[in-house]
């Protein structure tokens, strides 16, 4: 065990949970009606809560147990065998353990973004509980735990497929599966609070660096590096995203610049252990570039109302940052060369085969997954509930009090 | 005694109450309401999506006046109000039965 990189992996752990609460619940909550924000800071919540529970019971076993090349095995379930004495690498087993938990606890949240405003609360939980279960953690295993992506190559350093693939996809499928908010695309109401908006996209930033330099599991270079390639992402793609709108209406907006951001920091998020500053910069311009056409794409063209656009900027910017990682790797352009026996070509592959499995394995258990629930549960409220909002009317709460 | 209800644009409101003071009125009630008429709405964009917000912020006054002053008052009001464009407002006009003042009990012109 070792000082230093334990310390910078607690550190980690709680930038990372603090990206979920309050960071993603308040990047979001700012997004929706205000008639829906306490739903949306509900959800991230319950999540956190509950998904925690799953992870200490089955989940980290299924993504880090012994197990196959397919899944851990139960052998590690309830932390069974895990004690304070045990090590993984250089750090306690059990803040590797709290360390993953953070990842598992906001890449469903992400999916939050897809479903609000009209989905049932309690389908919600149940949803995300038995989707980090069977979608989330296996993926895990196969690429950080030692599973057949991981043999095969696949560069993912801190989730871009693990995280941002799966949920971006799943919220795909769940937005087409569960129908748009009543009104769209032409009738719903704006985002009701821009500023909260930016303060959560503000916390997301700051906690990006847990989630990328803590990646490296240990104070080190490859730490030192990856925040500094997250930092330069984040900065080119705000300015990505902004100088797209000003070239087409003439004005930046506050969610536009955040939401660029975002999607930089989705595009370095794979590439982070990997490429060098330039690289950095690159993967930032091309995630605000192009995440933003892609957002224009979704709503407009194929009127999938993904309300929140985490297909477009965390699904889209995972896969383009996963197969740049393939090219800014290498030594030319300033990356940390790629493994011996692999070219650019070969490589792009490999990472073309990750996403592809990835995203077919989260988009066709996502549809399952729904389809059973359904058959137990509310999937969508009713349409009352859903002009009044779901705050009183799910929570018994209300944001905001006007006399 | 009339009862006065002005809508108008929120950054005039300043200006309406010191007109109104002007002409001697102490007293008025403000609220921010939202309105609709031939300004129509407002077109907002997030991430590219454009809204249609059709009900754009307003202002509505209420003012108790005497019947010797309704016109001053409505001149007052029309003129501090004005800009001019369109969406500037209406005022309106309505017969007043009674008015109380809590405090005292007084009654009509003596409780405005």
């Amino acid at each position: 065990m070792q000082g230093a990189d334990t310390a910078w992996i607690l550190t980690s752990t709680a930038l990372v949970l603090f990206m979920t609460l309050p960071g993603l619940a308040l990047f979001y909550a700012g997004l929706v009606r205000s008639q829906n924000v306490l739903s949306v800071l509900m959800n991230c919540f319950a999540i956190a809560a509950t998904v925690s529970i799953l992870w200490f019971a089955v989940g980290y076993s299924i993504a880090f147990g012994d197990g196959n090349a397919w899944w851990g095995g139960l052998g590690k379930s309830f932390l069974s065998g895990v004690d304070i004495d045990s090590v993984s690498g250089t750090i306690p087993e059990t803040l590797f353990f709290m360390f993953q938990m953070t990842f598992a606890i906001i890449t469903p949240a992400l999916i939050v973004g897809a479903y609000p405003e009209r989905i049932h609360f309690s389908f919600v939980i149940a949803f995300s509980l038995v989707w980090v279960l069977i979608v989330y953690a296996p993926v895990v295993h196969w690429v950080w735990g030692g599973g057949f992506l991981a043999e095969m190559g696949l560069l993912d350093f801190a989730g871009g497929v693990v995280v941002h693939v799966t949920a971006g996809v799943s919220a795909l499928v769940l937005a087409m599966m569960l129908g748009p908010r009543r009104g769209f695309p032409g009738e719903v109401q704006p985002p009701h609070s821009p500023g909260l908006t930016m303060i959560g996209a503000a916390m997301l930033w700051v906690g990006w660096f847990g989630f990328n330099a803590g990646s490296a599991l240990a104070a080190d270079a490859a730490a030192g590096m990856a925040m500094t390639v997250t930092h330069i992402a984040a900065a080119s793609g705000a300015i990505a995203w902004s100088v797209m709108e000003l070239i087409r209406y003439r004005k930046a907006s506050l969610i536009g610049a955040v939401t660029g951001m975002v999607a930089g920091l989705a595009t370095i998020t794979p590439a982070s252990g990997s490429v060098g500053p330039v690289g950095g910069l690159v993967l930032g311009l091309a995630g605000g570039v192009v995440c933003y056409m892609v957002t224009q794409l979704i709503k407009q063209r194929f009127k999938i109302d993904d309300s929140l656009d985490v297909f477009a900027v965390h699904g889209v910017g995972g896969m383009l940052g996963t197969m740049l990682t393939a090219v800014f790797v290498s030594v030319v352009l300033g990356g940390n060369g790629l493994a011996e026996g692999m070219t650019i070509g070969s490589q792009l592959g490999v990472q073309a085969l990750g996403i592809i499995i990835v995203a077919v394995w989260s988009g066709v258990l996502t549809a399952i997954i729904v389809m059973v629930l359904k058959m137990f549960l509310t999937f969508r409220v009713d349409e009352e509930t859903e002009v009044q909002g779901l705050d009183l009317a799910l929570h018994g709460e209300r944001g905001y009090h006007n006399m | 005694m009339k009862f006065i209800v002005a809508i108008i644009k929120p950054h005039k409101l300043d200006d309406v109450r010191e007109a109104l003071a002007g002409v001697g009125i102490e007293g008025m009630t403000a609220s921010e309401v939202k309105g609709y008429g031939r300004q129509k709405g407002q077109t907002e964009i997030y991430r590219g999506a454009e809204y249609q917000v059709n009900f754009v912020p307003k202002i509505k006054i209420e003012v108790a006046v005497d019947d010797a002053v309704v016109d001053n008052v409505v001149d007052a009001i029309r003129h501090a109000a004005n800009t001019e464009k369109i969406g500037d407002g209406k005022i309106f006009v309505l017969d007043l039965q009674s008015a109380v003042r809590v405090r005292t009990g007084e009654t009509g012109s003596d409780a405005l």
